[in-house]
């Protein structure tokens, strides 16, 4: 047995010994969209990775793997974490200030810096508009259904196109209120 | 519509590559330090607890080179092959890849996915699978344990499939040889378990460990297409390596002899005696792990760890 191949199973039988199989399979199949619902939100891949390892964490504390809700309570909470991130932006300044000084050292310096100003516009056009409409604009741009977005917020489907648009007018004034700052 | 199409252009974000194994690696590694979980669980974990898609590569990966060895079946419509013992098949790092693209000629369906899960006692897994109680004498190094698992019988079919072959050859810029018209659409059934695994140690904390399974032989049913045309249509692969497929044409028996790829550089194999029947020896190439297998009787076993050769033939030769 190759020094790898019991690497791997020390490493499979540490995890197993700390999660459970249902927890998991649950990670395995949510952890990708819970990513992606927290990077449309704080528009940093390294800080949308920390944002999920808090969501499971907190899952992990509370909740059953095999509850049914699982899945809309992970979404719900990957964007409301993520806005307390945005809101707070205690936790990402230093790196998202060593991350900005080394794409623009190695690469097109002024596309780089275009695209971090829409990036803190769109993180501060969601941080100030009302967290439910902003969830919902996160929910809804990583990807996920109407179906599964009218599950994570509570809302009825029907009703998750009409309250997409209200979100979109509110983030919308918010956009545009931060360009006349 | 205006502010969606403009909200819409602000919100698009560049596409995400999102590790889930890392993810899953570093929750586990906090969960573990911030001992976020009962100090002793009443239903330890199996070594082989989670690794269903680990698992299910790995297994993969032999499955096809099993189908690679094939060709002393006759060409009748239906085949067995039998586990009856190892061969060592050395492979690099790319035959490994090519491996496990060879599933692109054709669809690799399980029955389901192999899903091993931890069981309280030893009479729990005998009477689960049908298997023999496993009793082995245990290294006075290691502490912790023993630990129980079963993997239920599984089962996957191979049907192999020219239009496939020929898109997936495409995508690499590649023109495939042509499949057989007796070979496109014929099927492979291959069986493994039902399995027990024993472990000991404490790899929580540093420990060694031994592990000790016991299968029942896997199979290998053919429909349709001789193995023979098969075995000569993947070794034709470009992307099958000459020093592979030479390995794999030299197993002497291989209607029952299962290749055990041997990555070149990390480990290393051999013939050893265990129970009175030749088994493989697998060392790595550091000393710091070795595991055994044989067949008798109709069932594998596994004995292997983080222990020296010595060790665990030991282990293996104790077990009962």
């Amino acid at each position: 047995m190759g020094a790898e191949a019991v690497a791997l199973i020390e490493r499979r039988w540490t995890r197993s010994a700390a999660i459970s199989t249902a927890f998991e399979q649950l990670f395995q199949a949510q952890y990708g969209r819970v990513v992606r619902i927290a990077y449309r939100v704080v528009g940093d891949q390294a800080e949308a990775e920390d944002v999920a390892q808090d969501v499971f964490i907190a899952f992990h504390r509370s909740q059953p793997a095999e509850a049914p809700y699982a899945a809309p309570w992970l979404h719900r909470a990957a964007a409301h974490t993520a806005l307390n991130a945005v809101r707070s932006r205690s936790r990402r300044t230093a790196r998202e200030e060593r991350d900005a000084a080394v794409r623009v050292a190695v690469g097109d310096p002024e596309g780089a810096a275009l695209e971090r100003e829409r990036a803190r516009e769109v993180r501060a056009a969601l941080a100030r508009m009302p967290r439910g409409a902003a969830e919902l604009l996160a929910l809804r741009y990583s990807g996920l259904s109407y179906a599964e977005v009218a599950a994570a917020t509570g809302t009825k489907i029907d009703q998750v196109g009409t309250r997409l648009r209200r979100a979109h007018d509110a983030f919308r004034r918010e956009v545009v209120r931060g360009q006349h700052r | 519509m205006d502010n969606i199409d403009s909200n819409e252009k602000l919100l698009a974000m560049p596409p995400l590559a999102v590790d889930t194994e890392e993810g899953l690696a570093r929750f586990a590694a906090v969960v573990e330090r911030t001992s976020a979980r009962p100090a002793r669980r009443a239903l330890p974990a199996f070594a082989f607890a989670r690794p269903a898609k680990w698992l299910a590569a790995a297994a993969g990966i032999v499955i096809v080179a099993t189908t690679l060895t094939m060709t002393g079946l006759a060409d009748t419509i239906l085949q067995i092959f039998e586990t009856k013992q190892f061969a060592a098949v050395s492979v690099t790092t790319t035959d490994l890849q090519t491996l496990d693209q060879l599933t692109q000629f054709g669809t690799l369906t399980w029955s389901a996915q192999p899903n091993p899960r931890p069981v309280a006692s030893l009479a729990a897994a005998t009477a689960e699978t049908g298997l023999p109680a496993l009793s082995v004498t245990v290294p006075a190094s290691l502490t912790g344990g023993p630990r129980y698992g079963v993997l239920p019988r599984t089962t996957a079919t191979f049907v192999f499939d020219a239009a496939l072959a020929r898109t997936s050859a495409a995508a690499i810029g590649r023109t495939a040889p042509p499949m057989p018209a007796k070979l496109d659409g014929s099927t492979l059934v291959f069986s493994g378990g039902p399995a027990i695994l024993v472990t000991y140690g404490d790899v929580n904390h540093g420990g060694g460990t031994l592990m000790v399974g016991v299968a029942k032989a896997p199979t290998v049913s053919s429909d349709g297409a001789s193995v023979s045309e098969i075995q000569a249509y993947l070794l034709a692969q470009p992307s099958v390596s000459p020093a592979l497929a030479a390995q794999i044409r030299a197993i002497s028996d291989p209607s029952s002899t299962l290749p055990v790829p041997i990555p070149v550089g990390q480990a290393t194999a051999k013939n050893v005696r265990v129970h009175g029947v030749t088994g493989l020896f697998i060392g790595d190439s550091t000393g710091l792990g070795s595991g055994v297998l044989w067949q008798q009787n109709g069932l594998v076993y596994v004995v292997g760890g983080t222990l020296t050769e010595a060790e665990t033939i030991a282990a293996a030769n104790s077990l009962r």
